[in-house]
């Protein structure tokens, strides 16, 4: 293992995964002396049976609902946030569930930060480390959709970013029977957001030997389960187990720098408006090509998540990297028309590229480079490796 | 005067790079597939026009096509057509008018006119039966939208131009005929991308008379018996224009109020049609020719004005919580001059005031308050200080800025005064339309809402009743004839007139493919078989409609359109509203997977290859 | 907002569940109590815990319990369904009925159910161990092999319950525990 001169890691989440897990929300709520949450759902982006089975699982524990409401928006905004506030204060709550991913956990994000706060303006906490204090117990009970930022210490409300290790949820609750995939296209796209998370964490910049533990837990998922889910999405175990490596890629995620894979998809997703994990999908494999110019940029443990302890073993370390990037390569093509060759094939006009550049760019900070950016683009669009 | 039996099938092709013009002759195949007007629009320029192309860059290609009817005589067929890549969306988009530059065109002898290419300085293009010539522009750019015309009438008998607004790149720039528009989607952009300030025909040089007149006669005297004879167009849109709406939406709880967060609002009456004609002394103004007369003007503050149009009046009126028919008058007037949507306009400030509140921009644009509306749209169709950003549109606005959630538009296109949380089948259809959030594609909620004849609520049947509505749709506005004549056209024949209201209800909500299918529409295609004397039935009529849908939303596809982008703007999901006890959202992913599946699409969304096949579309 | 769309949800009691727990405590309790006076190991498991020993094993926060403990004489006994007024010296809970009808049908061991976290011991750790062991012996004389193997650790072998300690045992057991004797 490369130890790094200096690195910091932090995940304040417990995590209970497996039969049963919602059961024990009431007294992990219990345990920051919370009774009362506000439970938020998207109904459309999650079957309609799992609001059912949510209630059923607090049946006979103390614990009073404040209320479940299942008509998040896709993407989080001020007046949703304000308008859920004040459903928050009528009930006298003191907790958050979110249910779900995507535009429900930020939205549970941005009522914490204001009900904890108390502050009538959530913007001035905009930016890196500007949240002052804890926030009231957030739970989150991940399913099928997801778009990247729900286990970690982010938030996008507005399309403006939030970043504090404040926003970082308190309890994540992996059930067996919230997390079965509706289709193929679902389990392919979380478990591609997963890749890229756990990927971008073996990148040298990025290293740091927990995140990677972290990242190796969802690569190991991936790696057992990817071809599974698509060949039969309903399959309850394959999808927890992808879930599970959905919270282990996300946790790996909010402790490494950012990638520029993640901040590509995410800007082409929000340009174009396909699925952030489509958007990763298609450019992951043009990415890898490009970082693999320089291989020094990965480091060689990427091939012991996605391998099994023999293979890694008996692989030359020179041939490490390649064998990892190959592995991944097979992945991809395995799922055949669910993920696109290149983003032609998408009918993503190539004046867009320069946007998605820019963007991506802008929403890292300038943490990435801008011409990496846009050879992988140009690239991508080609459906040409570089 | 020469004449012309049924149409010239001529259309003028003009290339401002190069300076040049030249002319084709519309193909028998063209004209029997997509009739004309809308539909062969689409078609000349799937032909010419790959995709990809920059909205507003020299290879974008706008199509004014005049349709087989103007210049006959055909009620409420004063009426033509363009189509090109929208600005503000980036597909296609296609709008209708009724101003005198169709019928200049027309009858200077030709059926269409494709602008190409780029100018390297401001010109108009004067244009008469022998050909075009490109003028220089240098006066006029600059000049309002009747300024400009004023210039261009001094050399023939109708004009299309653009304001302010469509030379500063405005993405929800329109262009000017009479007082008449092209609204939806930039078209004034694109004009003003080319450095093409407006267009004007000489006209009056040829006579347009229908091949077989004593058929076409027939059918005009039927078809004037219908208007004259349904209470909606010689009574309710004769008298009191399309602000008729105001007080039917707001009875119906689809009124816009407030951004679209109510539905109904008290003081609605108080710029109701109803009001305005008792209150501002109103006179006919209309398209010429036309025979239900729903335009008007007024004398308003002691100016005489257009009195607004339902939507301008419904967007900027109750949207933005004011109910001052002269406040809005005059707002109407200043987009008029300057060559900007209203509906677009009225969403942006609507937008514009929401996210004031929310903190999200700063403005001083109020709901309930008039102060600066007139100033904020100065400055949109100059694109200064916040102007220059709402220029944009309310989909570019959000993303900058946030608000997706009540930044209402579909596929970038604003949503239109008619909330769709009381009228599901319209709701599909907004979501479904192929320019973007669109009411005039299905026009569903006059029937759910207005006359009652579906259920607004019911989910069974809406895929197959939209996707009638749309095919129609498609081939009326290809004919090219004025959608309002759906009102007599539609309802007049007997089988609709006379059976109980409670009864079409139950028959279209229950069975609407059948219903669909009992519909008689055949005065349309009779006015179009008798024009051009090649017959055309009534099913095939309504197959070219189905063909020029397909053929647009395969056009959209190749822009990167999708299931992703049939969708509703978040506060139609999500939010209920007090006028609804229910407090009912939008259900539309169950709707939209039958739409695609009694349209021919796949899951995503795509026009499958045999559809495609079916209606003779050659994949590009 | 229309805030009532969205009411406030008070969970529901799981009736049938309850019952069936309660039940299961109650013949665990008295079971218990029973092997106590009928078997060596557990008679000596019992001597070597403290003279005031008493256990309460419940489900959490208000669910059926079951209390068990020495009385005056240090006999064993089956002190009822209420802890009140009586000193507890070990707490089991198990964190949710959920885990307990888990544990109750047999779906997970009680070894597996502690290292799952579904119980949360406080008092000392060599008496929950101690009753952990003196469970398995109970539950090996209730319950046929085929449902106590997914129930104990391990299936005691032949070695360790010879089938004459096993049967003689199971008539001893499950006569005291329904007589209460």
């Amino acid at each position: 293992m490369q130890s790094p001169d200096y690195y910091e890691f932090f995940n304040q989440a417990k995590i209970i995964a497996g039969n049963k897990g919602m059961d024990n929300i009431p007294l992990e709520l219990d345990g920051f002396n919370a009774q009362k949450p506000l439970v938020l759902m998207n109904k459309r982006k999650t079957s309609s049976c799992l609001k059912r089975k949510f209630i059923n699982a607090l049946g006979d524990s103390n614990m009073t609902v404040g209320a479940i409401f299942d008509d998040v928006a896709d993407k989080a905004g001020i007046g949703q946030i304000n308008d859920l506030v004040g459903l928050f204060r009528a009930r006298g709550c003191d907790s958050m569930v979110a249910i779900g991913g995507g535009g429900v956990v930020d939205v549970a994000k941005g009522v914490n930060m204001i009900v904890s706060l108390g502050v009538k303006d959530i913007f001035q906490f905009a930016g890196e480390n500007k949240i002052p204090d804890h926030l009231n117990p957030l739970v989150i009970v991940p399913t099928s959709y997801a778009t990247g930022y729900e286990m970690t210490n982010k938030a996008l409300i507005d399309n403006k970013r939030f970043i504090s290790d404040f926003l970082s949820p308190d309890v994540i609750v992996v059930d067996n029977s919230m997390v079965k995939f509706r289709n193929n296209q679902e389990a392919t796209y979380l478990s591609l957001i997963s890749l890229v998370q756990a990927v971008e964490s073996y990148l040298e910049a990025a290293h740091n030997p927990v995140a990677t533990s972290y990242a190796y837990v969802a690569l190991q998922a991936i790696k057992d389960n990817f071809t599974k889910a698509i060949a039969k999405p309903n399959n309850k175990k394959v999808s927890l187990a992808l879930v599970n490596g959905m919270v282990s890629g996300q946790i790996s995620f909010a402790n490494s720098s950012p990638g520029i894979v993640f901040a590509l998809g995410e800007a082409l997703s929000f340009i174009t408006g396909h699925e952030i994990g489509l958007s990763l999908g298609v450019i992951l494999p043009y990415a890898l090509d490009y970082k693999l110019k320089n291989k020094s940029n990965f480091s060689s443990e990427i091939w012991l998540g996605l391998s099994d302890f023999d293979e890694y073993a008996t692989t030359p370390e020179s041939e490490k990297i390649d064998k990892a990037i190959l592995f991944i390569k097979g992945l991809l093509s395995g799922a055949g028309a669910l993920i696109p060759k290149s983003l032609k094939e998408l009918n993503i006009s190539k004046n867009k590229l320069e946007d998605i550049a820019s963007l991506a760019v802008e929403n890292t900070n300038n943490k990435v480079n801008l011409a990496d950016c846009q050879k992988i683009l140009e690239s991508a669009w080609q459906g040409e490796p570089i | 005067m020469k004449e012309i039996i049924g149409t010239s099938n001529k259309v003028l092709e003009v290339d401002l790079t190069s300076g040049t013009f030249s002319e084709f002759t519309i193909s028998d195949q063209d004209r029997k597939l997509y009739l004309g007007g809308k539909g062969l629009g689409l078609k000349l320029l799937y032909d010419r026009m790959p995709a990809g192309v920059d909205p507003l860059g020299e290879e974008n290609q706008v199509a004014f096509m005049m349709g087989v009817l103007l210049g006959t005589g055909a009620p409420c067929a004063g009426r033509f057509a363009a189509v090109t890549k929208s600005p503000l969306t980036g597909i296609m988009v296609s709008s209708s008018c009724g101003g005198p530059f169709g019928m200049a065109l027309k009858t200077s002898g030709w059926d269409g006119l494709i602008i190409k290419g780029k100018s390297d300085k401001p010109v108009y293009i004067s244009i008469d039966s022998a050909g075009a010539i490109i003028k220089d522009a240098g006066d006029l750019w600059g000049k309002d939208t009747h300024q400009a015309q004023e210039v261009l009438n001094q050399e023939g008998s109708g004009a299309v131009v653009i304001g302010p607004a469509g030379e500063n790149l405005v993405s929800y720039a329109n262009l000017c005929s009479g007082h008449r528009f092209l609204g939806r989607g930039g078209m004034g952009a694109v004009l003003g991308s080319k450095n093409l300030k407006g267009i004007v025909a000489k006209g009056k040089e040829f006579k347009i008379i229908p091949k077989n007149k004593a058929k076409f006669d027939k059918h005009k005297k039927k078809a004037l018996k219908y208007i004259n004879a349904n209470p909606v167009s010689s009574d309710k849109y004769r008298n009191y224009g399309t602000n008729t709406h105001v007080n039917l939406c707001n009875q119906g709880g689809i009124l816009p109020v407030r951004n679209f967060t109510k539905g109904a609002h008290g003081e609605a009456h108080k710029v109701s049609g109803e009001t305005i004609k008792d209150r501002y002394d109103t006179k006919f103004s209309t398209c010429k020719p036309c025979s239900i007369l729903c335009g008007h003007k007024g004398t308003f503050d002691g100016q005489e004005r257009a009195v607004p149009e339902y939507e301008t009046v419904g967007l900027f009126g109750p949207n933005l919580e004011i109910f001052d028919p002269v406040k809005i008058s005059e707002w109407n007037e200043i987009c008029s001059l300057a060559g900007l949507d209203t509906i677009s306009a009225g969403v942006t400030i609507g937008w514009a005031m929401e996210a004031t509140e929310k903190g999200l921009i700063e403005s001083n644009l109020k709901f309930g308050s008039p102060e600066g509306v007139s100033d904020i749209l100065k400055d949109i169709s100059e694109r200064k200080g916040l102007g220059a950003d709402l220029a944009m549109g309310t989909r570019a606005l959000s993303k900058k800025y946030g608000g997706e959630d009540f930044a209402i538009q579909v596929k970038g296109m604003e949503v239109p005064a008619y909330d769709p949380r009381g009228c599901f089948g319209h709701a599909l259809g907004y979501a479904t339309a192929n320019r973007g959030a669109c009411h005039l594609s299905t026009a569903a909620f006059s029937v759910e809402v207005f006359f009652k004849m579906a259920d607004p609520y019911a989910l069974r049947g809406k895929a197959s009743f939209i996707k009638f509505m749309e095919n129609l749709y498609a081939a009326v506005n290809s004919l090219h004839i004025c959608q309002l004549t759906a009102f007599p056209f539609q309802l007049e024949p007997p089988l609709i007139k006379f059976t109980p209201v409670p009864l079409l209800n139950i028959f279209v909500t229950n069975f609407s493919a059948i219903a669909m299918r009992l519909m008689d529409v055949s005065l349309w295609p009779e006015f179009w078989s008798s024009t051009t004397g090649v017959k055309l039935s009534m099913f095939d009529f309504l197959k070219v409609g189905e063909r020029v849908h397909v053929l647009e939303r395969y056009m959209n596809t190749r822009e990167g359109i999708s299931k992703k982008d049939d969708t509703l703007p978040a506060r139609f999901l999500t939010e209920g509203r007090t006028c609804d006890a229910k407090g009912r959202t939008v259900p539309l992913e169950k709707m939209l997977k039958r739409y695609y599946q009694v349209r021919g699409f796949d899951q995503n969304g795509i026009p499958k290859d045999k559809t495609l096949k079916k209606f003779k579309i050659e994949k590009k | 907002m229309n805030y009532n769309k969205y009411p406030q949800i008070n969970p529901k009691s799981k009736f049938i569940k309850r019952i069936y727990v309660s039940v299961m405590l109650f013949v665990v309790g008295r079971a218990i109590a029973a092997a106590a006076k009928s078997d060596k190991v557990v008679k000596e498991e019992f001597k070597n815990l403290r003279d005031d020993f008493m256990m309460r094993l419940g489900v959490t926060p208000n669910g059926p319990e079951m209390i068990l403990g020495k009385n005056e004489k240090g006999v064993v006994k089956y002190m009822g369904w209420n802890s009140k007024g009586k000193k507890i010296t070990m707490n089991m809970q198990i964190k949710n009925l959920e885990a307990a009808m888990l544990m109750f049908t047999f779906q997970e061991s009680t070894t597996v159910a502690t290292a799952r976290d579904r119980l949360a011991v406080s008092g000392d750790l060599p008496d929950a161990c101690a009753f952990v062991r003196i469970l398995d012996i109970v539950e090996t004389y209730l319950l046929p092999k085929i449902i106590v193997k997914f129930a104990v650790k391990r299936y005691p072998k032949w070695s360790q319950m010879s089938p004459l300690r096993k049967y003689v045992g199971r008539v001893l057991v499950y006569t005291r525990t329904l007589l209460g004797i």
